[in-house]
C-alpha cells in the first residue's frame, strides 16, 4: 500500500473527497469497464413493483425498505440514524430475533439462518410496502445519556439508544423479540479484503485465550446459500456473510424484495397474506446472477482510497495500549499489502454494545473487530454523518472507543487514563488510516 | 439510468467566486475568451431551435388532441422525433455546471430542468396502462385513476388527479422515489406509440411488433376509449411543462440580456459576483463534454443497452429512436469541440489549440462510420433494439462504438491541456450520483 505523507486532505476538493468511495479501479480494459458500469448502474436502479410493464427493472417488494441500493449506501458511505427531523434513516435497519431453544426446529434454523426470526415479522423491520400490502412497522430511536468521567475530571457523554416500533401493521411482536438495529457499513476495500485467506484469518483465532491476553477472537463459521457449506464469515457486523456477493444477494431480498439466485423466496411470514399473494406474481430470480454478479463485481473493483498517515505516535500508542490486538493492521496480498486494521474475528465487546443477537456461532455480546481504514474519508464523505458502531450511537472516534469493553476494557481504560495530547494523536492517527 | 438522478458538482467551481472590479478589462468587451463566445452562441442558437421545436410538438399535440386521427398522430409522432434532433444536440450542454443541470449557484434560479425533461427509462405502467410480463393488461395508473393516486414507492404523496395539469405532473414526478418518472419526452413517446419490447432473451419481454416497427399504440386510445380524454389532458400538459422548462433556459443563454447565465459565463453580467473565471469556465466545459460522452453516452446510454442486453435500457424504446438519440448526443459534442452548428462556423473552436489532432480524429472518423452504419441499419432492416440483440452483428459493432466513444472522452485531458486547462481522469468519469 504506498504511503503518502501529508497530515490532511487540503489538495483534494470537497466534490472529490464526496466521491472517495464511488471511483473505479484505475486501469481497466474496456470488458472490465463493462462489468464495473453494469453493475454499478444495477446498484443505483431503483426498482419498481412486480409485475411492471418490463422485467426489466420490477420485482421490489412486496416488502421492502429502500427501492435502490444506494438509497442506503450513499456515496458508498456509512449510513446514519436518523434523516432529517429525527426520522429514522432508511439506512438504519432493524433485524428481529427471538430467543433460541433446543427444539429440532430451532436447531436447524440456525444452522441455516443463524438466527431464529419472529414468527410474525422475520428477520428484518421493512418500513414500505407495495401498494395493497402493509408495511410492517416504522422505527423510532431514543436516547438516555450516561456521563463518561476522564481522570482529568473532563466528562463525555455517551447515549444510549432506545429503539421502539410502531405503527406495527402484522400484530404485536412476540414478547422476548430481540431488536437489533444496524447501519449500513461504508463499502470499503471490499475487494481485497476478499482476497484475505481464511488461512490468514483463522491464524489470529484464539478463542480459548490460549496466550492468556485476555483477548479470544473467534471465526464466526456461517451457511452459506450460496455454496451450500460452513464458511467463514467476513462481512457484516457479525462476520455473517462470507462473500461480497452473499451479502449482496441477502441485501436484495430484505432491504429490497428482490429474490435472486442464493435467496429464491421471499421473506413474507405464515401471517403476511397480502406479502404471499403479491409474491406470487414476482420472477423467481428478480435480481438475475448475472446483475448480481455485475453488483459483486462493481463493489469489488471500487478503487480504495490513499490513506495519508502522518501522525506516527498515534499509530505507536494505538499499538501500545493493545488496539493493533484486533485491530490487525496489514495482511500480505500476493501482489500488495493493505492496511484494513481488522482481524475479522468475533469479540466479547461487553454488556453495554450487546444487543442479544447471535448470528451463527456469533453470540449476543460479540461483535466482528470492524475494519478502521479509510475512517476519516468515511467522516468526509457525508459532512452531517456523524454515526459511529453498529447502530450509529457514537458521534464520534473517542465515543466510539469509550463504548468499548469486554475484552476491548483493557485497552480501553489504558486509552482514558493517557494524556489528552496522547488521546488526540491516536484520534488523528485513525482520521489518517 | 434515470438522467433525472444525475448530479455534477464540480467543486472548483463551488469555491471561486471572482469579484472583478468596476475596471476590469472584462467590461470593454474585448477581452472575452472566443472558446467562451463560440460555445455560448451555440448554446444560444441550439436551444432556441429546441425551444421551437417543442413548440411545434405542442401544436401538433393540441392538433391531434381535438381530433384525433390517424394522420393528426402521425403528424404529432413526426414531430415529436423532430423535436427531439435539436433537444438531442443541446445535451452536450449537461454536466457542465450549466443551468441545464446545476446542483448548486444561482443559476439553479432556472430550475435545472433537464431530469424533468428527459428522465427515462420509465415506469410506464405508472403512467398507462401495459402489458405486463404475464400478459396481462395492467391497470391502476394516472390514466385510469379518477381521482385520487397513491404513486406508491417510498413515502409517497397522494395526489389529486381528477384534471391531469402540468402542476399535478410536477406534484407526481419522483414522488415516491426517482422511478416514478411523470413528465418529460420520453412520458409523451409513450403516449403517442405505447409499448414496444421486442425480444425473449435476457428478459421475457413480449410486446413485439417486429424489427422495423416501433410501438403501435391504437387510435382508439384517444377516440372510443373511456379513459381518451384523461391521455389528451396528459398530452397537453406534458408539451406545456417542456416547452416552459425550454424558454426558462433559452432565457440563460439569451442575447442582449446582462443579468443572465450567459452573460456570467462570459464575465459580462452586470451583477460581477456572477461572472465566472475563464479558467473555471473551461474546465468544467472540458469535463462536462468528457462525463457526457464517455460516463453518459457510451456508457449509460450504449454500454448499458448492448450488454445487458434490454430494450428497457434503450434511451428512445417506444418510438425507437434510440439510433438518433445517439447521432445527435454525438454530433452536439462535435458542434462544441469543432465550434458549428448546422453546417455554419461559429468561431474559434475547442479543438484548435490541440497540436497533434491525429488520434483524436481518427477516433471520430471511425465513430462517425459506425453510426452511420447504425442509422442505415435502423431505416431500412432493423431497429437499434434488434441490433444490440446478442446474436446480431451489429451488437459486436456497437460495442466498438461504445469503446470508441470513451477513448474520445478521455482525448478531452489533451484538449483542455492544449488549452491551457488541467484535467484528470478523475474527471471525466463516474461522476454522477443519485439525488436523495
Amino acid at each position: 500500500m504506498e504511503r503518502v505523507f501529508a497530515n490532511d486532505f487540503s489538495n483534494l476538493s470537497t466534490y472529490e473527497l464526496s466521491q472517495s468511495f464511488t471511483q473505479v479501479q484505475p486501469n481497466l480494459s474496456n470488458d472490465k469497464l463493462d462489468k464495473f458500469i453494469l453493475g454499478k448502474s444495477f446498484f443505483r436502479i431503483p426498482w419498481v413493483e412486480a409485475p411492471s410493464s418490463t422485467t426489466a427493472r420490477d420485482g421490489l417488494g412486496p416488502l421492502f425498505s429502500a427501492n435502490t441500493c444506494v438509497n442506503c449506501h450513499v456515496k458508498n458511505g456509512r449510513g446514519k440514524v436518523f434523516e432529517v427531523n429525527n426520522i429514522v434513516d432508511k439506512s438504519h435497519v432493524i433485524r428481529l430475533s427471538i430467543p433460541l431453544n433446543d427444539t429440532d426446529e430451532h436447531q436447524g434454523m440456525i444452522a441455516k439462518f443463524g438466527s431464529i426470526p419472529e414468527p410474525n415479522y422475520g428477520v428484518q423491520i421493512s418500513i414500505n410496502g407495495v401498494p395493497g400490502v402493509p408495511f410492517e412497522a416504522k422505527s423510532l430511536v431514543h436516547y438516555s445519556t450516561k456521563n463518561i468521567h476522564y481522570s482529568d475530571n473532563t466528562i463525555i457523554i455517551l447515549q444510549q439508544p432506545i429503539v421502539k416500533l410502531e405503527k406495527l401493521g402484522y400484530g404485536d411482536l412476540l414478547p422476548n423479540t430481540i431488536i437489533s438495529a444496524r447501519i449500513a457499513p461504508a463499502l470499503v476495500g471490499l475487494g481485497l479484503l476478499e482476497q484475505i485467506t481464511d488461512e490468514q484469518i483463522l491464524a489470529n483465532e484464539d478463542i480459548n485465550d490460549a496466550n492468556h491476553d485476555g483477548i479470544s477472537g473467534k471465526a464466526n463459521r456461517v451457511w452459506s446459500e450460496q455454496t451450500k457449506k460452513i464458511e467463514i464469515g467476513r462481512y457484516a457486523w457479525k462476520a455473517s456473510a462470507p462473500t461480497v456477493k452473499y451479502q449482496s444477494a441477502n441485501a436484495a431480498v430484505n432491504d429490497m424484495g428482490l429474490t435472486n439466485p442464493i435467496y429464491e423466496h421471499q421473506s413474507c411470514t405464515l401471517i403476511q397474506v397480502e406479502c404471499i399473494n403479491s409474491s406470487k406474481d414476482g420472477e423467481k430470480h428478480e435480481l438475475t446472477a448475472q446483475r448480481l454478479n455485475a453488483i459483486s463485481y462493481y463493489l469489488t473493483h471500487l478503487k480504495l482510497p490513499k490513506s495519508i498517515i502522518s501522525q506516527y505516535q498515534g499509530q505507536r500508542l494505538f499499538s501500545e495500549i493493545g488496539c493493533s490486538k484486533c485491530h490487525v493492521p496489514s495482511y500480505s496480498l500476493p501482489n500488495i499489502t493493505i492496511y484494513p486494521y481488522s482481524d475479522f474475528l468475533l469479540h466479547d465487546m461487553g454488556k453495554d454494545l450487546a444487543d442479544d443477537r447471535s448470528e451463527f456461532d456469533a453470540l449476543g455480546n460479540e461483535w466482528r473487530t470492524p475494519p478502521l481504514w479509510r475512517l476519516g474519508r468515511v467522516s468526509l464523505i457525508l459532512k452531517d454523518n456523524k454515526n459511529f458502531l453498529h447502530d450509529g450511537r457514537a458521534r464520534n472516534l473517542e465515543q466510539a472507543i469509550i463504548w468499548h469493553g469486554g475484552e476491548a476494557e483493557r485497552s480501553k481504560t489504558l486509552f482514558m487514563n493517557l494524556p489528552v495530547s496522547s488521546r488526540g494523536k491516536i484520534l488523528q492517527f485513525l482520521n489518517e488510516i | 439510468m434515470h438522467d433525472s438522478t444525475k448530479k455534477l458538482m464540480i467543486s472548483f467551481v463551488l469555491t471561486v467566486v471572482i469579484v472583478i472590479s468596476a475596471a476590469s478589462v472584462f467590461l470593454s468587451g474585448n477581452e472575452i475568451n472566443p472558446l467562451l463566445i463560440t460555445y455560448a452562441n451555440i448554446a444560444t442558437i441550439n436551444y432556441t431551435d429546441a425551444l421551437n421545436d417543442a413548440k411545434k410538438l405542442g401544436i401538433k399535440l393540441k392538433d391531434f388532441t381535438i381530433n384525433p386521427t390517424i394522420e393528426t398522430m402521425g403528424n404529432a409522432k413526426a414531430a415529436w422525433l423532430n423535436a427531439r434532433e435539436s433537444y438531442s444536440q443541446t445535451e452536450a450542454f449537461r454536466l457542465s455546471n450549466g443551468p441545464i443541470d446545476a446542483e448548486e449557484g444561482w443559476h439553479t434560479s432556472y430550475g435545472a430542468p433537464e431530469g424533468r425533461l428527459n428522465a427515462w427509462p420509465l415506469d410506464e405502467n405508472m403512467i398507462d396502462y401495459t402489458t405486463n410480463a404475464k400478459g396481462r393488461k395492467t391497470s391502476g395508473n394516472i390514466i385510469d385513476t379518477p381521482d385520487i393516486f397513491n404513486p406508491g414507492g417510498e413515502n409517497p404523496l397522494v395526489i389529486d388527479v381528477s384534471i391531469i395539469t402540468s402542476d399535478v405532473l410536477v406534484a407526481l414526478n419522483e414522488n415516491g422515489g426517482n422511478a416514478n418518472v411523470t413528465t418529460g419526452y420520453h412520458v409523451i413517446e409513450f403516449l403517442l406509440w405505447g409499448q414496444d419490447q421486442d425480444y425473449t432473451n435476457f428478459i421475457k419481454d413480449s410486446v413485439t411488433h417486429g424489427a422495423l416497427l416501433a410501438g403501435q399504440r391504437p387510435l382508439a386510445d384517444y377516440t372510443i376509449n373511456v379513459n381518451a380524454d384523461r391521455r389528451k389532458q396528459y398530452l397537453n400538459a406534458a408539451a406545456s411543462l417542456i416547452i416552459s422548462d425550454l424558454e426558462s433556459i433559452t432565457s440563460a443563454w439569451a442575447d442582449g440580456d446582462s443579468t443572465n447565465y450567459k452573460a456570467a459565463l462570459l464575465g459580462q453580467n452586470s451583477d460581477v459576483t456572477k461572472n465566472i473565471n475563464v479558467k473555471v469556465a473551461l474546465k468544467q466545459i472540458f469535463s462536462g463534454l468528457g462525463i457526457f460522452i464517455k460516463s453518459e453516452l457510451a456508457n449509460e446510454r450504449i454500454a448499458m443497452a448492448v450488454l445487458t442486453p434490454s430494450e428497457e435500457d434503450e434511451h428512445s424504446c417506444f418510438s425507437d429512436n434510440t439510433h438518433r438519440d445517439i447521432t445527435q448526443n454525438f454530433q452536439g459534442f462535435k458542434n462544441l469541440l469543432f465550434g458549428t452548428y448546422n453546417g455554419f462556423d461559429y468561431g474559434v473552436a475547442l479543438i484548435d489549440a490541440m497540436k497533434d489532432k491525429t488520434k483524436l480524429m481518427g477516433l471520430i472518423a471511425s465513430v462517425n462510420t459506425k453510426i452511420n452504419q447504425m442509422n442505415t441499419l435502423a431505416q431500412v432492416s432493423r431497429h437499434f433494439d434488434y441490433q444490440i440483440h446478442p446474436n446480431d452483428s451489429q451488437a459486436r459493432q456497437i460495442k466498438i462504438l461504445k469503446n470508441e466513444l470513451r477513448a474520445i472522452g478521455d482525448q478531452m485531458i489533451y484538449v483542455a491541456k492544449s488549452n491551457g486547462i488541467d484535467l484528470t481522469v478523475g474527471n471525466i468519469m463516474d461522476v454522477e450520483e443519485i439525488k436523495l
